[in-house]
């Protein structure tokens, strides 16, 4: 093959036509006016984007709130996806391809009826419920449905497998020698697993977080059932400014802003942990 | 008693069994190299004195305390892994200072030790870089320095040298010897290579499926091995068979074909015999047939040059002996037939096929 360029064709062909293009249609959108019956002016504004960032409805209500539920979530994901590669890791070799399937099992499954049988467990009259009125942890049904929890519930479960998968390749590739030559040294286990094995596996949790951050930020459908209306977020709103209210300029802002707002949060925390893990040989000079 | 005292040590992993009772003394400072190939159990029982393995059954001294309950962590072990493993996110300096960290010794008296360490390995200049950085040899120091900055009862090597290249591991070897020499470190190492346990170690156990097959200093391993499988492993060996004849000044061994050999050693009464020659016991000589009636002869096939010496290549009827070229002795071409001169040494216990 004398110009392997062309190999990518294909996905570059893909990815302009369907995602590249529509973006640019969508920040071209975002800068139009829009007329008294929702239809779509040939005049470039920036009203938009007032309209969004003056009102502490769109920025605290809306932004904040998809931000700091799709954080929250994150975090959680990261943490039990985590514990989860960590048990796989130290499973034996032939358990460990049938844990991976069982963890990616949920994938095959379609979003909407995962998230639907979530509502069930949550729910007044749901599993949880019971054994929490049954073991007297609370004394009626906690209202589990249709708040925040819900909804950060949902992102959980569907970030979960991805976080899972990144930090599982990157333990695996340490060597368990590592740690064993952190115990020659008088290291305990859990010593030697947080001098050597965290460190080393910072890139995966940083994958994974990222992952799981850019999956939940963007989330719809787990909002929409989960937070039954009740919880705001950006992408349910987008597509309610888009369809009830016929604004499609408005619409494609919020997809902006989410979007720069993403990125610009993504950028600062791959900045923050890499600079962090630095190898530091400082104490030489003290 | 000695520094490491190890008492019917076993190992089994269901069905397989790595040690069979193992019994071994390590004297205070001593060099002692474990040998054998592969699966003989040499590494297992290392790491079991280290505490990284479990024994099945036995007990493991270390200074006079029984240590065998006690987990790695607590033992005052310094081991060197095969593949140095090195914390890759680390300095140098860090990788030799994280034990001393965890025993939170004082910030002063933790640079000065790591730098003494550094020093002993010749890397105080690298000490800012990362594992990563350097080259095989100077990780290898790397790993050395780590194990020898906690002071520890005992060193465990695990086939150390075993992934440098042929230079680098003879300077390795000696740097590794004198160090140890200095601080006087009992020294347990394992390793497959038999030259490497010969010109380091005090003493040298050799391991057979998980027993000690002998042990003794590299003259005696070499020189008086108990078993065909020792000749074999220790050095490069032929093997003659048959039966052994009693006379006046000596025993010789009578072979199939006619042919005598005088041996020595721990002859057996009558009966079988097995004895073995090393390639540098033997004296090739021309053959005179009305000379020499009954000793063995032989024809060179090659000379194989090595350099600083070389060996000759002499077919025994079907089988093949290595020969050590005397360099005052007058040079033989192949084709040449030859007479063998050699005194062999018996050998007693089993009885394998050649």
């Amino acid at each position: 093959m004398k110009r392997p360029g062309l190999l990518t064709l294909p996905a570059v062909t893909i990815l302009g036509a369907f995602f590249i293009l529509p973006l640019i249609w969508v920040f071209i959108l975002s800068v139009l006016a829009t007329g008294p019956t929702g239809e779509v002016l040939r005049e470039v504004t920036l009203q938009h984007y007032a309209r969004f960032l003056t009102d502490s409805y769109y920025l605290n209500d809306l932004l904040l709130r998809t931000i700091r539920l799709a954080a929250i979530a994150t975090l959680f994901s990261v943490a039990i996806g985590y514990l989860g590669a960590f048990v796989i890791v130290r499973a034996p070799p032939a358990a460990q391809s049938w844990m991976v399937l069982l963890v990616m099992l949920p994938l095959w499954v379609n979003l909407v009826v995962r998230t639907l049988s979530l509502m069930v467990v949550l729910g007044r009259t749901g599993p949880v419920n019971q054994i929490l009125v049954a073991l007297g942890i609370s004394a009626r049904p906690l209202p589990l449905l249709y708040n925040e929890t819900a909804v950060v519930i949902g992102m959980v479960q569907v970030a979960v497998p991805f976080v899972v998968m990144a930090i599982y390749g990157v333990l695996q590739s340490i060597p368990r020698q590592l740690e064993h030559a952190a115990m020659t040294v008088g290291a305990t286990p859990l010593a030697a697993f947080r001098r050597v094995t965290l460190p080393l596996s910072l890139p995966g949790i940083l994958a994974g977080s990222v992952l799981a951050f850019g999956i939940n930020v963007e989330s719809f459908v787990v909002p929409i059932l989960l937070g039954g209306g009740r919880v705001r977020f950006m992408s349910v709103a987008a597509y309610e400014t888009a369809t009830v209210s016929n604004n499609l300029p408005f619409a494609a802002t919020i997809g902006v802003i989410l979007l720069v707002v993403t990125m610009a949060m993504l950028a600062l925390y791959q900045w923050a942990v890499r600079s962090a893990g630095r190898p530091t040989a400082v104490i030489q000079a003290g | 008693m000695g520094q490491i005292s190890v008492s019917n040590i076993t190992k089994s992993w269901g069905a397989f069994t790595a040690l069979k009772g193992v019994d071994l003394d390590v004297r205070e400072g001593e060099f002692l190299s474990i040998l054998g190939p592969s699966g003989c159990g040499k590494s297992t029982l290392l790491r079991i004195i280290a505490g990284l393995e479990e024994p099945s059954g036995g007990t493991v001294r270390i200074a006079g305390r029984d240590v065998t309950l006690d987990p790695v962590w607590k033992r005052r072990i310094g081991f060197v892994f095969q593949n140095f493993a090195l914390w890759p996110h680390l300095t140098v300096f860090r990788n030799v200072s994280m034990g001393l960290e965890l025993r939170k010794t004082p910030k002063t008296e933790l640079r000065d030790r790591v730098l003494e360490a550094l020093e002993m390995v010749q890397l105080e200049a690298l000490a800012d870089r990362l594992p990563a950085q350097l080259s095989g040899g100077q990780q290898q120091r790397v790993a050395l320095a780590r194990a020898i900055v906690l002071k520890p009862d005992v060193l465990l090597l695990d086939e150390p040298l075993s992934a440098l290249d042929k230079n680098l591991r003879q300077d390795m070897q000696v740097e590794l010897k004198s160090l140890q020499q200095t601080l006087g470190l009992t020294t347990v190492f394992v390793t497959h290579d038999q030259e490497e346990a010969l010109s380091l170690s005090d003493r040298v156990v050799v391991m057979n499926k998980g027993a000690i097959e002998q042990l003794g200093t590299p003259h005696a391993i070499y020189n008086g091995p108990v078993s065909e499988y020792v000749a074999r492993f220790v050095g490069e060996a032929f093997f003659f068979r048959g039966s052994i004849e009693r006379r006046e000044g000596g025993s010789r061994l009578r072979l199939a074909d006619g042919s005598a050999v005088p041996v020595e050693g721990d002859v057996a009464a009558d009966g079988d015999g097995l004895a073995f020659v090393r390639p540098e016991w033997i004296t090739l000589g021309r053959l005179d047939p009305r000379q020499e009636t009954d000793v063995p002869r032989g024809t060179v096939e090659r000379l194989m040059f090595f350099g600083q010496s070389s060996d000759y290549l002499v077919a025994l009827g079907e089988r093949q002996m290595r020969v050590k070229r005397r360099p005052d002795a007058p040079e033989l071409q192949p084709g040449d037939a030859v007479a063998i001169h050699c005194t062999a040494r018996a050998l007693r216990g089993e009885r394998a096929a050649p």
